[in-house]
């Protein structure tokens, strides 16, 4: 829409009367729009006055937002559940266990992306992001690729992937401990180590998988990318036992709550942030496992999880936070997987819708941060 | 009660603490001064057991600190750093309510609920005690953060330049409410400050660190001597007493001592031989 000045000024510019009656016109058409869309904000003013009662509403309560948000995750999954369901006897225990590694896979990246949050301290950053899914794919590969054919439990997905879990766990406590805990290093840092290591462990991967074996390739060739479709039920049980005991190294709510002040601020409270760092960190490595054998590679869905969650939940609060970040998860998931089956109908990879709005939310969240910092 | 014991800290190459040992007093404000760099942040940080030091001890109580546990040592020392982080999105008296973690474990008991009032009136925030903290001055955060602090209810307080970036009026009335503490609590407050006059006027002891050395440690009536501050900030400058303070006028300083020296070399007097410059 042109403004009243830049008008006057296409007018002085253009003398001839039939322009100059062309532009009255369009001037008194934008300030009849201008009247209607008046009247329609003073039509409409009670509702958004009753819109921000409500949240206000909510705001102060946010057990309700975990409420709404858990109605309207039951719903999708009824829908996921129900609808079209064929004869096939199958056909419902199919669409279960392809539910189970969806909730799996939402309680392991919500969980993994909001306790590492709080212990970075920084809202843009994920296990995902600073390459932890990396990592493991490389360790998996490792493991194929160096000592497949000596032993054979390796071989087996069960055995690799219990294997790879165990050097993951002690692979990140070498990488990021230091930098979680010798004080702030800043999140830029963290950020730059983590895209760089993200990309060295890819690249070596690749290379790996280059002079592997193709037949044994296929075996770790699933999990790099996100598929629900053929969920195995053996490896879903030691991945939902691993997922828990990762969940009970994490320090409690409360301590988090602690541990979110910020280092200094935690040791001064009596919080020893070491070991609440090593904990967190043990957390995330197994939480990122499970979720990357289940699911594969889902790099921004932890992003929008935690984000979303912390703008619904208007507290500080772990015991909120967590779970809100969980079903946020869940119903992305839930709803990718719907319209995937329902209205696309060919089975593309969800990993790419999800990645595509979650990398469009990324973006957004840098350029507010960079914007609050002015 | 406090005892540093040959500290040495260096980064990387940079000697930041030089084998510095001294003891602090209980029941008084005590202020570390020096010039930037002089390493007094850095001690502070290592007796908050931010930092690790190369070597030395720290006795708290005649005990190591390292042998208490964190928990412990939260119920007797309270510290806060220079500059707090605040992206999450908390209220006034929920931020304060943090100070009673070590004590509670995050329930809120009936007593900790008033400790907690007791520190909103104290430090008077408690007519904001419902705000955000995002929607607070730079003077009214530091406040807040300080009521935290006093809700941990400790005997020992250790402050990181807590009057950074306020103004005159914030900062002299965070000093008074800090004095009022240790005058009907018997605290002990250790606190690190840039303004030479602010340490002067409301602590019963300076201690000066120059280049990561203990140079002296004196109530303010002995440290505010032109060739003390001379030696430790390397200032020129003028004492003055106003009711009962000392204070030290160092702005503009060396203009009139030059004038001064000028007199001295063409007279030769000795008025201005005994005045020190």
């Amino acid at each position: 829409m042109l403004s009243k000045d830049e008008l006057s000024e296409i007018q002085e510019e253009e003398f001839s009367p039939k322009e100059e009656k062309l532009k009255s016109k369009i001037r008194r058409f934008f300030s009849k729009i201008n009247a209607i869309f008046k009247i329609i904000t003073a039509f409409l003013a009670p509702f958004f006055a009753r819109i921000n009662a409500i949240k206000a509403f909510i705001g102060k309560r946010p057990w309700l937002v975990l409420v709404i948000l858990f109605g309207i995750l039951v719903l999708f999954i009824v829908l996921f559940l129900f609808v079209r369901i064929g004869d096939e006897p199958h056909e419902l225990l199919h669409r279960s266990l392809t539910l189970a590694a969806i909730l799996l896979v939402a309680i392991c990246v919500g969980y993994s992306t909001v306790v590492f949050q709080t212990v970075t301290g920084a809202r843009i950053l994920t296990p995902a992001v600073l390459g932890f899914e990396n990592i493991y794919l490389f360790l998996r590969t490792f493991m194929l690729f160096a000592f497949a054919g000596s032993i054979a439990f390796l071989e087996t997905n069960e055995g690799n992937f219990v294997i790879s879990f165990v050097a993951m766990v002690i692979f990140s406590l070498l990488i990021f401990l230091p930098l979680l805990t010798k004080g702030s290093k800043g999140v830029y840092i963290l950020l730059l180590v983590g895209i760089i290591l993200s990309t060295l462990f890819a690249s070596l991967t690749s290379f790996m998988q280059w002079l592997i074996d193709p037949e044994r390739f296929m075996t770790i060739q699933a999990d790099m990318f996100a598929s629900f479709t053929q969920p195995d039920i053996l490896l879903m049980i030691i991945s939902g036992g691993i997922a828990a005991l990762g969940i009970g190294f994490a320090p409690s709510a409360r301590k988090l709550d602690v541990i979110s002040l910020g280092r200094e601020n935690a040791i001064s409270l009596g919080v020893n942030h070491k070991i609440a760092g090593l904990r967190i960190l043990i957390t995330v490595a197994a939480l990122v496992a499970v979720s990357t054998i289940v699911v594969g590679t889902v790099m921004f869905l932890g992003l929008i999880a935690a984000n979303l969650a912390y703008q619904f939940i208007k507290s500080y609060k772990h015991i909120y936070t967590i779970p809100a970040a969980i079903l946020v998860g869940a119903i992305a998931l839930v709803v990718g997987q719907f319209f995937m089956r329902e209205v696309f109908t060919i089975n593309i990879n969800i990993a790419i819708i999800i990645n595509f709005f979650g990398g469009i939310y990324f973006i957004f969240l840098l350029l507010r941060s960079r914007k609050k910092e002015k | 009660m406090f005892e540093i014991q040959n500290i040495t800290k260096k980064y990387g190459t940079r000697t930041v603490l030089d084998d510095v040992s001294l003891s602090f007093k209980t029941g008084q404000i005590t202020s570390l001064v020096g010039a930037n760099g002089a390493g007094k942040s850095t001690l502070l940080s290592i007796m908050a057991c931010f930092l690790k030091q190369d070597s030395g001890e720290i006795l708290f109580e005649g005990k190591n600190i390292k042998d208490f546990k964190n928990v412990e040592i939260a119920k007797k020392v309270a510290s806060l750093r220079q500059s707090n982080s605040y992206n999450i999105r908390i209220t006034v008296r929920e931020l304060v309510a943090f100070g009673r973690f070590p004590h509670s474990k995050g329930r809120l008991k009936k007593e900790d609920e008033a400790i907690i009032d007791k520190s909103l009136d104290y430090m008077m925030i408690t007519s904001m005690q419902h705000k955000y903290i995002d929607q607070l001055s730079g003077g009214e955060r530091q406040r807040v953060f300080i009521a935290m602090i006093l809700a941990q209810d400790t005997d020992h307080i250790l402050l990181d330049e807590p009057l950074n970036n306020l103004d005159m009026k914030q900062s002299s009335s965070i000093m008074k409410n800090l004095r009022n503490i240790v005058d009907e609590t018997k605290k002990t407050i250790i606190i690190v400050v840039h303004d030479i006059n602010c340490a002067s006027c409301y602590s019963e002891e300076i201690v000066a660190l120059k280049n990561g050395k203990l140079v002296l440690q004196a109530s303010p009536e002995k440290f505010m001597r032109e060739e003390v501050i001379k030696e430790i900030f390397d200032v020129d400058c003028k004492i003055a007493a106003v009711d009962g303070n000392k204070i030290c006028v160092y702005h503009n300083c060396e203009k009139r001592a030059d004038e001064t020296n000028i007199v001295k070399h063409s007279h030769g007097c000795t008025e201005c031989a005994d005045k020190p410059l």
